[in-house]
C-alpha cells in the first residue's frame, strides 16, 4: 500500500504556475527524493501535503485518507503527517525535552510524554541533552531534536525540506547517514526534497525529478541513473553530453560513431530509425592523442584534475556554437588546455527519438 | 528563560506566510477590534452631519482655521523631521560605535519617554518663561518625543546585517557616504514608523502646547468643546483627521513597494562598532545635551521648585497615594487590553496578508492622532445611545478611551516582535497535530512576549500622562496624577504641580527603564517593518 499519493496536482500563485500537475507514489515505509532545481516548486508540494498551502487541482491522499482534493482539506494538525523544515525550527523558548514532546498528549501523561522524548532522543543519538536549550545544540543536533519532534507523533508520512542543506559539508554526510539511519529504524515513510542529486541518488530507494512542474521521472536512483527518462533529466542528473544522431536498427550513428543503443527494461523501445538525441556519458567518451584515426577532433579548453582521473573539455572542430564535450580519463595521462586531441565514443548509450532539425 | 536566548540565527527566515485560509474566528475578532477603533470617525462624522453643512461651513473656511492648520502642520513636519536626525544619530552613535558608557546612554536616551510632554514643557516655561509659540514648541516637543524614533532604529541597527556596511566600505565609500547610503537605508523602515508615531502624537498633543501658549487644532478644539460644545469642535477634529491621513499617506508613500530583502536571515554577529576617534568629545557632548535638554531640564526644575515650595503647602501622602492608585488602576488595565487587542490586528495583518488585513492595520493607526477629548466625547455619545448611558463616569469608560487612544502603540510593538518571530514555527506546531489556539498560546505568545511587554509599557506610559480624556471621564471625586498636576499648575501653585510630576515620573521611569534595558538586550524586538 502506498503511504502517500499525488494526483494531478496543481498550484499557482498569481500569475505564475508553479505546479502543472504532480504526479507521484511513496511506497510505505519507503524513502523518496524529490528532486529538482531551486525554484522548481520542490518546496511548494511539501507545504500542500503538510496542509500550509492548498492544492488548486488534483488530490493527495495520505495512508488511505483524502486531505486535499483542491476544493476541501484536513487541517495540518489532523493528517499526521510529521514536517521538518530547512533549519529545524526548533521552538526556541523551550528545552529540547519540551520540543520532543510538544505534539504528545496532554498534561495529564507528563511522565509518559518525558520517558518518549528521552527515548526518542536516545534514538537519535542525543541522550540526555533534554535539559538544553536549542540555541545550546550545534546545526547537526538541532536537526536530528527536530526529527524526533517529527517522529514522536508516529507521522503516517515525514516530509523534510532540504534537511541538510543548512550543514556545512563536512558534518553533512554524517547527519544524513544518522537522520536515514533512524528513520530507516523507525520505519517511517518519508519524503524529502533536495537540489542535490548526490545525495537524492545516494540515500533515497526513489528519486523523483522535478522538472517544470512536473515529475519527469520517478524510480530507483540506479534505473534512474542508467536510463534517464528524457534529456533533461539526463542533465539535470549531473555533468553529461548530449549530441545529435540517427537511429538505424539497433544502434545510432553519431559524429562520435556507430553505437550500441541500450534496451531499456520498461518504457517504450527507441525507435529503430529517424533522428536521435544520444546520452553519452563522460566515461564512455574515449579521447585519444591520435586526431586523425578519430571519428571527431578538436582542442582541449579545459582540464580539471581530480587525482585519480583528469575530467577535460574538449571542442569539437566545427561544431558552431555546441557546447564542449565532456570526458573523463585516466589520472596518469597529461592532457592540458590546447592539446589536439581525437573522440570516439563507446555504447551502449541511452538515446531518445530527438527533433530533427538537431544533427 | 532569559530574553537573550531567542538566537535568530537558530530560527529561520522571519515573515509573513500563505496559510491555507483566514481563520473566522481571526477576522471576526479583529473586526471588532477595528469596528470599536472606528468609533470616535463615526462620531464625529454623526456630528457632522447632525449640525449640518451650512453651520459647519462658517467654522471651517476662516482665517483662523487657516492659521491653526499652519501652525499644526508646520509643527508637525519640523519636529517629526528633527525627531527622525536626534533619534536615528543617537540610535547610531549607541549602537554602532565605540561611544564611552553604551549601556548607560541606552537607558538615559530612551527615558524621556517616561517624561510626561506637558511636564517637559511645564519645566521650560518655567526655567525661561519667555519661552512659547513655535520656537519653544519645536524644542520642547522634539526633546519629549524623539523616543518613539529611538527605540525601533536602535532595534533595528542591532538587527541589521553589519556586512552591508562593510561591503560599501571596500567599494570605496568614506564613512559618511556608507552612513547615508546603506546605514539609514537599513533602518529606513524604522526611521519611518517611528516618525509616523511622532507625527501622529504631535497632532492629537494638548496639554504641552497649552503651556506655551502654542495653537493647535488639539488645543483649539479643546477650547471650543468647552466653550461652545461639540459641534464646532468636531468640524476641527474632522480636519485633524484629515491631517492624519496625509500623514499615513505619506509614510506609506516613502514605504514604497519594495520590502528590504536581507541577505542573511540576522545578523549572525554582533557588529563592528565604528571608532568615533577624534569624534568621541563631540559625539559624548551631542547625547550629554539631549539628555539634559529632554531629562535635566524637567529634573532640575521640578526639584528647585520643590525645594523652594514649603513642605506644609505640599498636598498631604493621602491625596497623592490616591491619585497615584487611580493612575495605575485606569491605566494597567488599558495597557493589558489594547495589547490583547493588538494581537488578532497583528496576527491578521502579518501571518494572512491581504488587502483588507492591511485596511485593518493602517486604519488602526488613525485614532493615535485624534484629540482624547474626541475619543472620551465620542464614548460617551455611543454607550448614552446603546448602554442607557450607564457607564458615564464610571471606570470602565475610561479605560476604554485608553485602550482605544493609545491603541497604535500596542500594535506596533506587538507587530513588530510577531514579524521577527518566524512562521516555520507555527507551522511545525500544526504539524505536530496542534490546534490553533494552542499553537497561539504555546508558541505564538511566547515568542512575541518581549513585544506583548513592550506594548503593554508604552501603552501604560502615555496612559499615565493623558489629560483631555481623563478630565471629561474621571469619575466624579476622584483625581489622577495628571489631573492634579493639571489642576495645580493651571491655578498657578507650581510646587504643588511639580509633587504630582515628579511621582508622575517616578511611575513612569519603571516601564521607561524597562524598555531602555530591553531594548539594549534584545535583538528579537524591533520596529515596524
Amino acid at each position: 500500500m502506498n503511504a502517500l499519493d499525488v494526483l494531478g496536482l496543481e498550484k499557482r500563485f498569481e500569475a505564475l504556475e508553479v505546479l502543472r500537475g504532480i504526479d507521484l507514489a511513496v511506497r510505505a515505509g519507503s524513502f523518496t527524493a524529490l528532486l529538482g532545481p531551486s525554484g522548481s516548486g520542490k518546496t511548494t508540494v511539501l507545504r500542500i501535503l503538510a496542509g500550509f498551502e492548498r492544492a488548486d487541482r488534483g488530490t493527495v491522499t495520505v495512508g488511505g485518507t483524502v486531505v486535499d482534493d483542491g476544493h476541501r482539506v484536513l487541517a495540518p494538525e489532523r493528517r499526521r503527517v510529521g514536517y521538518v523544515p530547512q533549519e529545524g525550527a526548533l521552538f526556541p523558548h523551550m528545552t529540547v525535552e519540551k520540543n520532543v514532546g510538544f505534539g504528545l498528549g496532554r498534561r495529564r501523561d507528563r511522565a509518559r510524554a518525558r520517558a518518549r522524548a528521552e527515548e526518542l532522543l536516545e534514538m537519535v543519538g542525543l541522550p540526555g541533552l533534554g535539559a538544553r536549550y536549542p540555541h545550546q545544540l550545534s546545526g547537526g543536533q538541532q536537526q536530528r531534536v527536530a526529527l524526533a519532534r517529527a517522529l514522536a507523533v508516529s507521522p503516517g508520512v515525514i516530509l523534510l525540506d532540504e534537511p541538510f542543506a543548512s550543514l556545512d559539508a563536512e558534518m553533512r554526510a554524517a547527519v544524513r547517514a544518522d537522520v536515514l539511519d533512524v528513520l530507516r529504524r523507525a520505519g517511517t515513510t518519508t519524503l524529502f526534497v533536495t537540489h542535490d542529486q548526490d545525495e537524492a541518488l545516494s540515500s533515497a530507494d526513489q528519486v523523483a525529478v522535478l522538472v517544470d512542474g512536473r515529475i519527469a521521472q520517478a524510480s530507483g536512483p540506479r534505473e534512474l541513473y542508467a536510463r534517464p527518462a528524457s534529456p533533461e533529466v539526463a542533465l539535470f542528473l549531473g555533468a553529461m553530453n548530449l549530441v545529435g544522431g540517427t537511429f538505424d536498427g539497433s544502434s545510432v550513428r553519431t559524429d562520435l560513431g556507430v553505437l550500441d543503443v541500450e534496451v531499456a527494461g520498461e518504457g517504450p523501445a527507441p525507435p529503430r530509425s529517424g533522428p536521435a538525441v544520444v546520452l553519452v556519458r563522460p566515461e564512455q567518451l574515449e579521447v585519444t592523442d591520435d586526431p586523425s584515426g578519430s571519428p571527431r577532433q578538436g582542442e582541449i579548453v579545459r582540464a580539471e584534475f581530480l587525482g585519480h582521473d583528469v575530467v577535460v573539455w574538449v571542442k569539437a572542430d566545427g561544431g558552431d556554437s555546441a557546447a564542449p564535450l565532456v570526458a573523463r580519463v585516466a589520472g596518469n595521462r597529461s592532457l592540458v588546455v590546447g592539446d589536439r586531441v581525437g573522440m570516439r565514443a563507446e555504447g551502449p548509450v541511452v538515446a531518445w527519438a530527438g527533433p530533427s532539425a538537431q544533427t | 528563560m532569559t530574553i537573550t536566548e531567542l538566537r535568530p540565527a537558530d530560527l529561520g527566515r522571519p515573515g509573513t506566510a500563505r496559510r491555507s485560509k483566514t481563520p473566522f474566528g481571526l477576522t471576526t475578532t479583529t473586526a471588532v477590534v477595528v469596528t470599536l477603533l472606528a468609533l470616535p470617525l463615526a462620531f464625529l462624522v454623526l456630528q457632522a452631519v447632525q449640525t449640518g453643512w451650512s453651520k459647519l461651513q462658517p467654522i471651517l473656511f476662516r482665517q483662523f482655521t487657516l492659521s491653526l492648520l499652519w501652525n499644526t502642520v508646520r509643527l508637525t513636519v519640523v519636529v517629526t523631521a528633527l525627531c527622525a536626525v536626534v533619534g536615528t544619530l543617537a540610535a547610531w552613535l549607541v549602537e554602532r560605535t565605540d561611544l564611552p558608557g553604551r549601556r548607560i546612554w541606552a537607558v538615559l536616551l530612551v527615558l524621556p519617554i517616561a517624561v510626561p510632554d506637558f511636564v517637559v514643557s511645564f519645566g521650560w516655561v518655567r526655567l525661561a518663561p519667555g519661552l512659547s509659540g513655535f520656537p519653544g514648541a519645536v524644542l520642547v516637543m522634539t526633546f519629549a518625543v524623539y523616543p518613539f524614533v529611538y527605540l525601533p532604529v536602535a532595534a533595528s541597527l542591532r538587527r541589521a546585517d553589519p556586512a552591508e556596511e562593510e561591503v560599501a566600505r571596500s567599494l570605496g565609500l568614506g564613512p559618511v557616504a556608507t552612513f547615508w547610503r546603506v546605514t539609514v537605508g537599513q533602518v529606513r523602515l524604522a526611521i519611518l514608523g517611528g516618525s509616523l508615531i511622532v507625527a501622529l502624537v504631535l497632532l492629537a498633543e494638548y496639554g504641552a502646547f497649552e503651556i506655551l501658549r502654542y495653537q493647535t487644532f488639539t488645543t483649539e478644539i479643546y477650547t471650543e468643546y468647552l466653550n461652545f460644545g461639540i459641534s464646532t469642535a468636531g468640524a476641527l477634529s474632522l480636519v485633524l483627521v484629515l491631517l492624519s491621513l496625509a500623514v499615513l499617506a505619506a509614510e506609506g508613500g516613502s514605504r514604497g513597494g519594495g520590502r528590504v530583502a536581507r541577505s542573511a536571515p540576522m545578523a549572525a554577529r554582533p557588529p563592528v562598532r565604528h571608532r568615533l576617534g577624534r569624534a568621541t568629545p563631540l559625539a559624548l557632548a551631542g547625547c550629554a545635551a539631549v539628555v539634559a535638554l529632554a531629562l535635566g531640564v524637567p529634573f532640575g526644575e521640578i526639584v528647585s521648585l520643590l525645594a523652594h515650595v514649603g513642605r506644609s503647602s505640599l498636598p498631604g501622602a493621602v491625596s497623592v497615594g490616591s491619585a497615584l492608585f487611580h493612575t495605575v488602576l485606569y491605566s494597567a488595565p488599558a495597557g493589558l487590553i489594547a495589547t490583547a487587542g493588538a494581537v488578532p490586528v497583528a496576527v491578521l495583518s502579518l501571518r494572512h496578508p491581504s488587502r483588507l488585513s492591511r485596511l485593518f492595520e493602517k486604519g488602526s493607526y488613525l485614532i493615535l492622532g485624534l484629540p482624547g477629548i474626541v475619543i472620551a466625547l465620542a464614548l460617551v455619545y455611543f454607550t448614552e445611545r446603546y448602554a442607557g448611558g450607564n457607564l458615564y463616569e464610571s471606570p470602565v469608560l475610561l479605560i476604554a478611551a485608553y485602550s482605544l487612544m493609545f491603541f497604535p502603540l500596542a500594535l506596533v510593538s506587538v507587530r513588530a516582535s510577531l514579524a521577527q518571530s518566524p512562521v516555520r514555527l507555527e507551522e511545525v506546531a500544526h504539524s505536530l497535530g496542534r490546534r490553533r489556539l494552542e499553537v497561539l498560546r504555546r508558541v505564538t505568545l511566547p515568542l512575541v512576549a518581549p513585544g506583548l511587554a513592550v506594548g503593554f509599557c508604552l501603552v501604560f506610559l502615555e496612559a499615565i500622562t493623558e489629560l483631555t480624556a481623563t478630565l471629561v471621564l474621571i469619575p466624579p471625586s476622584t483625581e489622577t496624577l495628571s489631573t492634579q498636576f493639571w489642576a495645580f499648575q493651571t491655578n498657578g501653585y507650581y510646587g504643588q504641580a511639580a509633587l504630582y510630576a515628579a511621582v508622575m515620573i517616578a511611575l513612569a521611569a519603571v516601564p521607561g527603564y524597562a524598555l531602555g534595558r530591553w531594548f539594549d538586550r534584545l535583538p528579537s524586538v524591533g520596529s515596524a517593518t
